[in-house]
């Protein structure tokens, strides 16, 4: 809970006193454990972790959060030992909306005392497998009331997470490592979900397109994640090794340039093996999976592992990195539907030519990224379906310095020899979408200059 | 019988110089002449003291200031005798009892106080203020000595003085009873039992069947002057005019009573039991488990807070709530039932019912609460509930205090086992000890802690005042004084201390050091839950740096709490803020935090001149000195107060409030606080330091 509550503070998605979480007493059935009201989430002492129990009210019912009987009752479906609530800025943020403007939810209805239900619905393939549609509740009193301790539990009987509208998230695990990697993702996939409304792109329209077709058929891929949990498989004992994987990861994770557990990264260490971590952000003091696997394709590899392999076994990189970076993947989906139209988000793999003379790009403005990648590659999401030397990715890859973005999903950053090259790589392609989208803002709503003046001659 | 004279004429056209929510009559009530007469509530008073604990200093000081300027003493204050007819009580309310206002049927009372020699003040909630207050009074004031028993019988149309020679024998709860068969069922009765007419100095006064103004011996004090019982009647309800209705309406969502609800009900501590509300579930035992975890529940005379595990299971709120469904067949049982006081929503009172092995009553009433049951049970290591639940009923019936009685049992218990320890240089004080429980000691054999079997015959003993408990009912300063260890005593200025060993927040330390009534942790500050409930856990328990402004803020605090009386326990959802509102509400008074503190400020420190003018000084701020002496371990810390530390929290304290390091009110304070010119006309700082004998640091520590 400790060093939850630290990793949740870092990204500042609570002020000092604010959020609560609770797990499950692994060994007594009737007992669960929850932050203490007025703890410091960041900093949580022994006495701020306080016993409740389910078969009735006891002292700690007192000590505990105002919200421990939403807690309680999320705790008692079975399978959940652990739930989170935090003040995530973005995913609370996304549910300030209404029903006549719909920027960020979809409408769904009222019920019947008149409170307003609606759905967020990601639009990134990470978020869409992870969460998937979101329910966000209005409530009268949104803290710790009991039309919340009725409605939470029910919604997070149907979806592993839920918004309390103008508040923000509760999300369910069935360990704390799982309800936390939730958050994280719907956090992701809320900041790539403003980027892109900012940046003037009807995501009402992609999520429509989601929740009408299904998922399944929307997206080309499955990204294949396992459920997070506490145990994570380490096979690697060198202690510089899992050094380096650790200060990437913790990095990533503290810098938002990806979602908790999310990603992968990797280090090809012969011509036939790699060591992989099906994650890229990790913060401190979590352990993380480390494995040591062949080059070659196997049956049951996911959906990031071939894509390391299909790297590996055809360009000279050495490192890769896969992360769910928000900012440029949405900038990535912003320039595809700029250049190419919005049906391009909806329906991906049509009429984009990856030739060496004409291909999508983003454009760093800022020198510093100019100086590293005068362009960073550009990929729409169909590009996930191919396996084989021929895809563009790799050209990308080539061409632009080991860095691509494939829209809607994550930016793919490659080294040639350490994974530090391809830390700085997806660090940059982040920080170049975050300039390019405030210019844009500034150009729309202080009437600045645009964009391209400060783009790199082609 | 109350006519239409001058007076209430003036009452009348004085009426709109006040804020709505007063009845605009004080009672006085003259025990000796027995005669009764009202006066208009001064507008000036209403203003600087506004009602509860501020009218209670505020009538208790006039009253010995007319004392001296009578002429029969040089300085009242001090050489009263608080059991003397001379001493006075003021029972008060505020313009909030009674109305719509959330938790508003809590009143004061201010005496001398026969255990301190200094202010006696104390609070209770239930229904007789706001029956007094709808019988057209704000305040009661009782002189004199009546030469017989009798009880008084408040109505709208006057006051009854009633003989109650065939009281004597009866119980509090008895004689509440049977004032309520002769007049109404309705009556509401403040009752004394045994405990007050044999002058315990820790007598309390029974409101209902539990609630009681218990702390500093007010029964004593109704004992001394043949008052057993003060009764109201319902008949002629007045109507308590308030400013805004509306807002007051429960209906009126936007409403400062409907938003004061929302936020109870929100709070983990006053919320309704079908959300795990500990208050109203378990009722205020259900913090024992809680100061326990914070290792904070005194034990053993207050020695330290190391309980056995598993005891505390056996008397904190789970328990007592759980304990007729856990009770095997054959044990005793309890059975609870929830109580409330008026307009409260928290409902953290419980009524109990003792049932033996057979199905019988055994006996009911009100209670255990918390502070009972640490004192009479943890502190004693005393961890069985059906013993500590009787032992309470049994200290309701003879009316006495019972964290008071609690600790000087304690300090009893530690007495012996330090004076048996000896095998021989026993000091002439102890062998007179030892000599004075010989009795006790064939009948009961030898008193310790955890002999769970000695707790309801030393009830009975200091109940009626036999035995041992004769002395015993002076409290334990003065008991283990008697016998040369005054330093047993766990009491500041004569006042025993509550459940929360100070050596486990400093905060809390200083509060029970700077009270005005003693060693309580109620109206000196209550900054114990600040820890558990209200955030910023972090405030470490030993810090002195700031600590003083945190105990000043949390005297002020329940010291407002107390003026507009409401409940404690509200305020652990609510801030002085939307009190305010309330108050607003109900005066039309623009009211905020800051002009309620300010009349806090100035209740404090009338107390203090009024303790000071008792002979009190700085020498009496101090805790015993097992606190400076002895450690304690919390969660394998180490933790002891530190003399120096304390006295530089002294004077920051002090500073705080505008008084001089000798912790006396500076003139500039009493300027700005309209305070001079309540004075008696002696009264002059220059003049105190002199009668304060000022001792050093080290000749405190002896």
């Amino acid at each position: 809970m400790q060093k939850l509550g630290t990793a949740i503070s870092v990204v500042n998605a609570n002020n000092t006193h604010s959020g609560n979480l609770s797990m499950r007493d692994p060994e007594d059935p009737d007992l669960f454990y929850i932050t203490a009201s007025g703890s410091q989430g960041g900093n949580l002492i022994k006495q701020d972790m306080v016993p409740i129990h389910f078969s009735g009210v006891s002292w700690g019912d007192a000590r505990g959060s105002t919200e421990s009987t939403i807690h309680r009752k999320v705790l008692e479906i079975p399978g959940v030992n652990a739930v989170i609530h935090a003040h995530y800025m973005h995913s609370t943020f996304i549910s300030f909306d209404t029903k006549d403007k719909q920027l960020f939810l979809r409408f769904l209805g009222t019920d019947i005392q008149g409170r307003e239900e609606f759905l967020f619905y990601p639009v990134d393939l990470i978020g869409a497998y992870a969460i998937g549609g979101v329910r966000v509740g209005s409530y009268e009193q949104p803290v710790g009331s009991s039309e919340m301790e009725e409605r939470i539990p029910q919604y997070l009987g149907e979806n592993v997470i839920t918004i309390v509208r103008g508040h923000g998230p509760f999300a369910r695990g069935s360990s704390a490592e799982s309800a936390f990697h939730y958050l994280s993702v719907l956090e992701n996939s809320a900041i790539l979900a403003i980027f892109l409304r900012r940046r003037g792109i009807d995501i009402g329209r992609i999520q429509q397109s989601i929740i009408d077709s299904g998922k399944d058929i929307f997206f080309p891929v499955h990204p294949g994640k396992a459920e997070i949990n506490d145990y994570f498989k380490c096979e690697i004992n060198d202690p510089s090794i899992l050094a380096d994987f650790r200060t990437r990861l913790n990095y990533n994770y503290r810098q938002s340039i990806g979602a908790f557990a999310t990603g992968s990264m990797s280090h090809k260490i012969s011509s036939k093996e790699m060591l992989f971590c099906s994650m890229s952000a990790v913060p401190e003091h979590f352990e993380f999976p480390l494995i040591r696997t062949p080059i070659s394709f196997q049956e049951d590899d996911s959906l990031d592992l071939r894509l390391h392999k299909l790297i590996y076994q055809n360009t000279h990189q050495n490192s890769c990195m896969i992360t769910s970076s928000p900012l440029a993947t949405a900038e990535g989906m912003a320039i595809l539907a700029e250049k190419y139209g919005m049906e391009i988000l909806i329906e991906p793999g049509t009429g984009i030519p990856y030739l060496t003379e004409d291909h999508p790009v983003v454009k760093p403005i800022d020198g510093e990224a100019i100086y590293l990648n005068p362009r960073l590659g550009l990929v729409d999401i169909s590009q996930l379906t191919d396996m084989t030397p021929d895809n563009p990715i790799l050209n990308m890859l080539r061409w632009h310095k080991g860095c691509c973005i494939v829209a809607g999903y994550a930016v793919i950053s490659t080294g040639e020899a350490t994974l530090e090259q391809a830390a700085h790589n997806a660090a940059s392609a982040e920080r170049i979408a975050k300039f390019r989208c405030e210019v844009f803002i500034n150009e729309k709503l202080l009437n600045g200059p645009s964009v391209e003046v400060f783009e790199p001659l082609e | 019988m109350l006519s239409e004279t001058m007076e209430l004429k003036k009452i009348i056209e004085e009426n709109h110089r006040l804020a709505k929510g007063y009845m605009n009559k004080i009672l006085y009530v003259n025990l000796s002449e027995k005669s009764y007469h009202l006066k208009p509530v001064e507008p000036k008073t209403a203003e600087l003291f506004f009602g509860g604990r501020g009218f209670g200093i505020c009538f208790l000081f006039e009253h010995f200031k007319q004392l001296q300027q009578r002429g029969r003493y040089k300085n009242p204050f001090m050489e009263v005798d608080p059991l003397s007819p001379d001493n006075v009580i003021v029972i008060a309310t505020s313009p909030a009892t009674g109305t719509k206002m959330p938790t508003s049927g809590r009143f004061h009372m201010d005496y001398k106080s026969p255990l301190t020699g200094a202010l006696g003040s104390t609070n209770a909630g239930g229904r007789w203020a706001v029956e007094f207050k709808k019988s057209g009074y704000d305040v009661l004031v009782l002189t004199g000595k009546s030469p017989k028993p009798i009880y008084l019988v408040i109505s709208s149309t006057g006051v009854e003085f009633v003989k109650a020679d065939s009281f004597k024998n009866l119980s509090s709860i008895e004689t509440r009873a049977a004032i309520k068969e002769t007049f109404s069922k309705k009556a509401q009765v403040l009752a004394i039992g045994a405990g007050g007419k044999n002058l315990s100095f820790f007598a309390s006064v029974l409101s209902d069947r539990g609630k009681a103004l218990g702390r500093g011996g007010g029964g004593a004090v109704f004992g001394s002057k043949n008052l057993y019982a003060i009764a109201v009647l319902p008949g002629r309800e007045m109507t308590i005019e308030v400013a805004n209705e509306k807002n007051l309406g429960l209906k009126n969502k936007s409403g400062a009573s409907y938003q004061t609800m929302l936020k109870l009900n929100l709070g983990k501590f006053t919320k309704k039991e079908e959300h795990f509300g500990i208050l109203s579930s378990m009722g205020s035992l259900g913090i024992l488990g809680m100061v326990d975890s914070f290792g904070q529940l005194v034990h053993n005379n207050m020695r330290n807070t190391d309980h056995h595990q598993g005891d505390v299971r056996k008397i904190n709120g789970e328990a007592l709530k759980n304990h007729a469904k856990n009770a095997k067949p054959g044990e005793v049982r309890i059975e609870v039932r929830k109580g409330t006081c008026f307009n409260c929503p928290i409902t953290c009172k419980r009524e109990t019912r003792l049932i033996d092995g057979q199905g019988n009553l055994i006996e009911a009433g009100e209670g255990p609460e918390f502070e009972s049951t640490a004192l009479l049970g943890a502190n004693l290591s005393i961890y069985d509930l059906p013993i500590i639940t009787q032992a309470n009923y049994l200290a309701n019936h003879y009316g006495l205090d019972t964290i008071s009685l609690g600790a000087t049992i304690a300090s009893f218990f530690d007495l012996y086992e330090l004076v048996a320890e000896k095998t021989n240089n026993l000091q002439p004080l102890e062998k007179k000890f030892l000599e004075e429980i010989e009795g006790f000691i064939s009948e009961y054999k030898t008193p310790g802690f955890g002999k769970s079997n000695l707790l309801i015959p030393l009830v009975h003993l200091i109940g009626k005042a036999e035995g041992i408990g004769r002395h015993l009912t002076k409290g334990s300063y003065r008991f283990c004084e008697r016998y040369g260890h005054k330093e047993l005593s766990m009491s500041v200025k004569k006042l025993e201390l509550p459940a929360y060993d100070p050596r486990t927040s400093f905060s809390q330390a200083l509060c029970y050091e700077m009270n005005n009534r003693g060693g309580c942790h109620l109206e000196g500050g209550y900054t114990a839950p600040h820890a558990y409930c209200a955030g910023y856990a972090e405030w470490p328990a030993d810090r002195i740096e700031g600590t003083p402004l945190i105990a000043k803020n949390a005297a002020l605090k329940n010291t407002t709490l107390d003026i507009i009386c409401v409940c404690a326990y509200g305020s652990f959802s609510l801030n002085l803020d939307e009190y305010a509102v309330l108050i607003s509400a109900v005066t039309g008074l623009e009211t905020n935090s800051g002009t309620l503190k300010k009349i806090a400020i100035r209740v404090i420190t009338l107390e203090r001149i009024f303790n000071i003018l008792c002979g009190l000084n700085q020498n009496d701020d101090w805790l015993p000195d097992r606190f400076y002496s002895e450690t304690i371990k919390v969660n394998s810390v180490a933790s002891m107060c530190r003399r120096e530390e304390f006295q530089k929290m002294h004077y920051d304290y002090y500073d705080s409030l505008g008084w001089d390091r000798h912790g006396i009110p500076t003139e500039k304070t009493l300027n700005e606080l309209e305070l001079s010119e309540r004075l008696p006309d002696k009264w002059n700082q220059t003049e105190r330091k002199p009668i304060l004998s000022i001792v050093s640091l080290k000749e405190c520590k002896n």
